[in-house]
């Protein structure tokens, strides 16, 4: 892809990046499904630490692929984000 | 036990099903529409083996019919305690096992959907996941974990603002939701607010939910299986990491040295005591047997040494936790409380019918109750007359007494009395014998070289 596009592509991917996450604010204000109150800030945190996780289990795995070092084909994450929500 | 404690339910707070307690038996009931996967987990290999180690309470299937309650029985815990009543080192037991738990149920494609000390009670010094109910079959997309936010409330914080503030953990007994994150926040210094785990787990929810006050967890928030799995087992490692960052190290007061700082006690007075007890123990055989004022246990392990269940109450968290730590160390059947035998714990929850009373539970569970240096408190302190003493002393053992007898002119009877020389100064063994006497006919008695009397009593029927 030539060098010109790249301010495009920044853009989109910011655009893209914001509606990641206003997606996952709008998904907050779903009813709860567990009888115990999950508590507002501990589930936001999850999302966080979830999303942080799932990029590090991806990264590690493709570390892995690239040394040599993947046991399983299989449980590659494929090309989708293992930790983007999907609205 | 009134009828009306015995068959009122204990739990109902689930809409899985509920628990019911009938006299010495345990009924839970599960609706018809939980039934199957109840018993799938119950049939796993992973609640058998838990089972058989004594880490999930023992259940039998009592009724199974297709669209019908799933009616179970447990076996029924020796002693319930609530967590309000547990030491430190307890609450970090009870953590532990819950994390476990929940580790293992990743495994099984299954989940913990609640996540409180009141799913643990403890066996002697084991603790034993009672709720079976609490295990679900897992949305294996999901990487989020719904009682996560319960189990940061009802564990961590308690244990972070006994650790960090000093409040102590009994007061959870009126907290049944644990404390949320405002509540601890305010009172914290700012170099505790972003120490480890206080940061992520007071500090950071404190902020974010009071910009989203009215969240809820998102539906559609999805990861690969194994990604969500990943997630879920990096959450309990972090977890329990955080559990033992906010265990305080042992404290000491003055109760938990006093073994050691006894002066009034002679050696020779302490072996005397020690032998005039053991041989009580060794003979009567008592198999439930009740320390009143147990201090650090030295008379609870005693008792459990020679084969009896023994639960020991002391006021003193710190030498309650001693107690709990030798017990643990020793394997032995002592289950450390602290509780205040003037002043029990009461009942509680929705008709007083969720968490029992201290005194409801003890009525005449066991076959030899000890109160060793402890009748002169409850005079002096606690302004408990002799004749009251011996009316609850006599509900709640079937059979024994062993109690210390402390004179007047004892060195801490003097000190406790603080002048009131003219109220408590005329108190002698014969006014002590008499007061007993309704309830007890004395057996045994064993003079000290320090002027303090132990008596075995055995209770009149």
């Amino acid at each position: 892809m030539s060098l010109r596009f790249r301010p495009w592509l920044r853009g989109i991917c910011t655009i893209l990046g914001v509606l990641q996450i206003v997606a996952v604010l709008c998904a907050f204000e779903r009813p709860a499904l567990a009888y115990v109150d999950p508590g507002s800030g501990y589930v936001f945190l999850q999302v966080i630490g979830s999303m942080c996780a799932g990029s590090i289990f991806y990264l590690r795995h493709r570390l892995r692929r690239m040394l040599g070092l993947a046991s399983d084909g299989n449980s590659e994450p494929g090309s989708d984000s293992s930790s983007s929500p999907q609205e | 036990m009134t009828s009306l404690a015995s068959f009122a339910p204990a739990t109902f707070r689930d809409p899985a099903g509920s628990l019911r307690i009938a006299g010495d038996r345990v009924f839970r009931t599960v609706r018809p529409e939980f039934a199957e996967d109840c018993l799938s987990f119950l049939r796993s290999e992973m609640a058998q083996s838990w089972m058989a180690s004594g880490k999930l309470v023992e259940t039998r299937v009592v009724h199974e019919a297709r669209g019908e309650d799933l009616k179970l029985e447990h076996r029924r815990v020796f002693f319930p305690s609530y967590p309000w009543e547990w030491t430190p080192g307890q609450w970090l037991s009870a953590a532990e096992l819950t994390l476990e738990f929940a580790e293992q149920q990743l495994a099984l494609g299954r989940v913990l959907k609640d996540a409180t000390p009141l799913n643990i009670l403890f066996e002697g010094s084991n603790p034993v996941f009672v709720d079976v109910l609490s295990s679900e079959v897992r949305d294996l997309e999901n990487p989020l974990w719904l009682a996560y936010g319960q189990f940061a409330r009802t564990f961590l914080l308690p244990l972070a603002a006994y650790k960090h503030l000093g409040w102590p953990l009994s007061a959870s007994l009126i907290h049944r939701d644990g404390y949320q994150p405002s509540e601890i926040y305010p009172h914290l210094s700012l170099w505790s607010r972003f120490r480890t785990p206080v940061l992520s787990h007071v500090t950071l929810p404190h902020v974010l939910g009071q910009r989203r006050s009215a969240a809820a967890p998102p539906r559609n928030f999805r990861q690969r299986p194994e990604v969500a799995l990943h997630s879920h087992r990096r959450r309990l490692r972090k977890l329990r990491s955080a559990v033992r960052a906010v265990i305080p190290t042992l404290a000491t007061s003055a109760w938990s040295d006093y073994p050691q700082t006894a002066d009034h006690y002679t050696s020779e007075d302490r072996d005397q005591k020690l032998e005039f007890v053991g041989r009580i123990l060794y003979t009567a055989r008592p198999e439930r047997v009740l320390d009143i004022g147990g201090n650090t246990g030295e008379y609870s392990r005693l008792a459990a040494r020679s084969g009896a269940r023994v639960v020991s109450w002391d006021t003193d968290v710190a030498a309650a936790e001693q107690n709990w730590r030798a017990a643990v160390a020793g394997n032995l059947a002592i289950l450390p409380m602290v509780a205040d035998f003037a002043r029990p714990t009461p009942a509680l929850g929705w008709r007083n019918a969720e968490s029992a009373s201290l005194l409801e539970r003890a009525h005449g569970r066991f076959d030899l109750v000890m109160m060793l240096g402890l009748i002169h408190h409850l005079l002096l302190i606690d302004q408990i007359p002799l004749a009251e003493i011996a009316r609850l002393t006599a509900e709640l053992t079937t059979r024994w007494a062993i109690l210390e007898w402390i004179p007047a002119s004892d060195r801490r009877f003097v000190d406790l009395c603080r002048g009131r020389d003219a109220l408590y100064g005329h108190l002698n063994e014969f006014g002590f014998l008499n007061a007993f006497s309704e309830f007890f006919s004395p057996v045994s008695r064993k003079a000290l070289s320090n002027g303090r009397v132990l008596f075995l009593m055995l209770r009149n029927h």
